[in-house]
């Protein structure tokens, strides 16, 4: 990354930034092309991360479905980074070993009664 | 005492359950057919409950954003988010289009969501049964598993190729359509930039047009083609209440200070179950009077001729000084019996049969409770022919020629 303009756009929230070539690559892309460009960060620390489709929302609070034998209940939790392979960091609410419910057949409240599968019957594993 | 009803159809059981298994699949067409409508009202309701909103802000003076088009400026969702009561507003496009993968092309209601961290923000799916959700901004997408596409796909709507990422289930637009959900600047561009053919026409149309081709301003050109081909419209903001602010309040404050049409949910549940499918419901409710007649007639017909099959034996019941009321309850059993057995066998086809059928078919025990009623009511009603005939039989016919 070269650099990042000063303006953002106001609507899309987006910035326009200016990428630099580590390898020039020949022959040079057209000018004006439209190109997808992800950017490598710095690794965090290692910590836990859920898959993002367990994520949420009841009401105003984001949090995931937690799991204990039959029993449901929803742990509101608090969210880190989240990346491109749609893991998120969970930085409150959850410790290493808990069981979440990833994909449900329908929306969850506290009162259904779940069945845990290896995969969603009918849903291509 | 003995049970003439049930002697008389241990007699002829073979006619007795097949005409039962006829009339339980004409009931079980007509248990079907009412939920055909309920589905159809239940994939309305669905697509309120998935999209997560309390308020539809629109276009003014339109239906939109599921009734009627609408369109409405991209920025109209930051002055909702500044309006009092109101948590959260996000900007929604609703395309309904074929989208195609590979060979073929699936019909399905193309779903612009804001993307990025924002779970669970109106209009995203509330739950997936796989994959993951939409975390890049452009070329992803969430897919419904009715369109049939897997985890990997890549499919095609208009201009743009899109990976498959997350399969959702009961994700359907008001007219049983399955969702396919797309970043939103992507869903602006499918729905409002045209191909790139048109494009180039275009630009060549108002390069001679001398209003906007003017020797002396170089930049007025480029300038009009760059905004003909920006789309910053969307048709509609989905917005959440903050918990405990009246939905009708915010929606007419939006209406006054913003100028522009809110439908709270019941305003929404009206212009879907009310006008977008009135005219469907009214087809399959005719439908549902003229198969409720036929099988009343069906039932009336087999009723009598069960009974003037008997007629002799009947004759020979009076002869012996049987009662009326013992000759009328029989068959009346009888009708009853035939009304259990066909709803039986209407209910279990209908149930298996349910899954078959390419919409949604929504088959509720209520309406089985009342359909349970209707048929006992009508097979009663049929069997008046029959029981006037048999009390009217001369005794002296047993013993005649």
């Amino acid at each position: 990354m070269l650099r990042t303009e000063l303006r953002a756009d106001a609507v899309t929230e987006e910035l326009l930034a200016k990428v630099a070539f580590s390898a020039v690559p020949l022959p040079l892309p057209p000018i004006g092309e439209r190109a997808e460009v992800t950017v490598d960060l710095p690794a965090l620390p290692a910590g836990p991360v859920i898959p993002n489709a367990a994520v949420q929302r009841q009401g105003q609070q984001l949090g995931v479905w937690a799991t204990q034998g039959d029993s449901l209940t929803f742990v509101s939790v608090k969210l880190g980074r989240a990346d491109l392979d749609g893991q998120v960091q969970v930085l409150q609410g959850l410790k290493a070993g808990d069981a979440i419910v990833l994909h449900s057949e329908k929306p969850l409240t506290a009162r259904s009664r779940i069945q845990v599968v290896d995969h969603i019957p009918g849903v291509a594993p | 005492m003995i049970s003439l009803a049930g002697r008389d159809i241990a007699h002829a059981w073979g006619k007795f359950v097949f005409t039962g298994l006829g009339l339980g699949l004409l009931l079980g067409v007509t248990l079907v057919m009412a939920g055909v409508y309920r589905g159809m009202v239940d994939d309305g309701k669905a697509l309120l409950d998935n999209s997560g909103a309390d308020l539809w802000v629109v276009q003014r003076d339109t239906l939109g954003p599921y009734a009627e088009p609408s369109s409405i400026a991209d920025d109209t969702e930051r002055a909702l988010l500044t309006m009092p009561g109101v948590a959260e507003a996000a900007n929604v496009t609703y395309l309904t289009m074929q989208v195609r993968q590979g060979g073929r092309d699936v019909r399905a209601m193309v779903v612009g969501i804001v993307p990025g961290e924002a779970w669970g923000s109106p209009g995203w799916p509330p739950a997936l049964v796989a994959g993951r959700r939409v975390t890049r901004g452009h070329y992803e997408a969430m897919a419904d598993i009715a369109t049939g596409f897997g985890l990997g796909d890549t499919v095609r709507i208009r201009r743009n190729e899109y990976t498959v990422v997350g399969l959702t289930r009961r994700m359907v637009s008001s007219s049983g359509d399955p969702m396919v959900f797309i970043p939103l600047r992507d869903a602006q561009e499918a729905q409002f930039l045209k191909d790139n053919d048109a494009i180039v026409q275009n630009r060549a149309r108002t390069a001679a047009n001398p209003a906007f081709n003017r020797p002396g301003v170089p930049g007025l050109l480029p300038a009009i083609n760059a905004s003909q081909t920006s789309s910053n419209t969307v048709n509609a903001v989905l917005v959440r209440l903050r918990p405990g602010a009246d939905p009708d309040e915010v929606a007419e404050s939006v209406r006054r200070w913003k100028r522009l049409t809110v439908y709270t949910r019941a305003d929404m549940e009206d212009i879907l179950i009310g006008k977008l499918i009135a005219t469907s419901a009214k087809q399959i409710g005719m439908f549902l009077v003229i198969l409720a007649a036929v099988s009343a007639a069906i039932v009336a017909f087999i009723i009598y001729s069960l009974t003037m099959d008997k007629i002799r034996e009947i004759a020979v019941l009076k002869l012996i000084g049987t009662r009326n009321s013992t000759i009328a309850w029989m068959i009346l059993q009888q009708a009853l019996a035939l009304g259990v057995i066909g709803f039986a066998v209407g209910k279990i086809t209908a149930t298996f049969a349910a899954p078959l059928f390419p919409k949604y078919v929504l088959l509720m025990p209520l309406d089985s409770v009342f359909g349970f009623g209707a048929v006992l009511v009508i097979c009663a009603l049929a069997s008046v022919i029959a029981i006037r005939m048999a009390l009217r039989v001369d005794p002296a016919e047993a013993i005649g020629g």
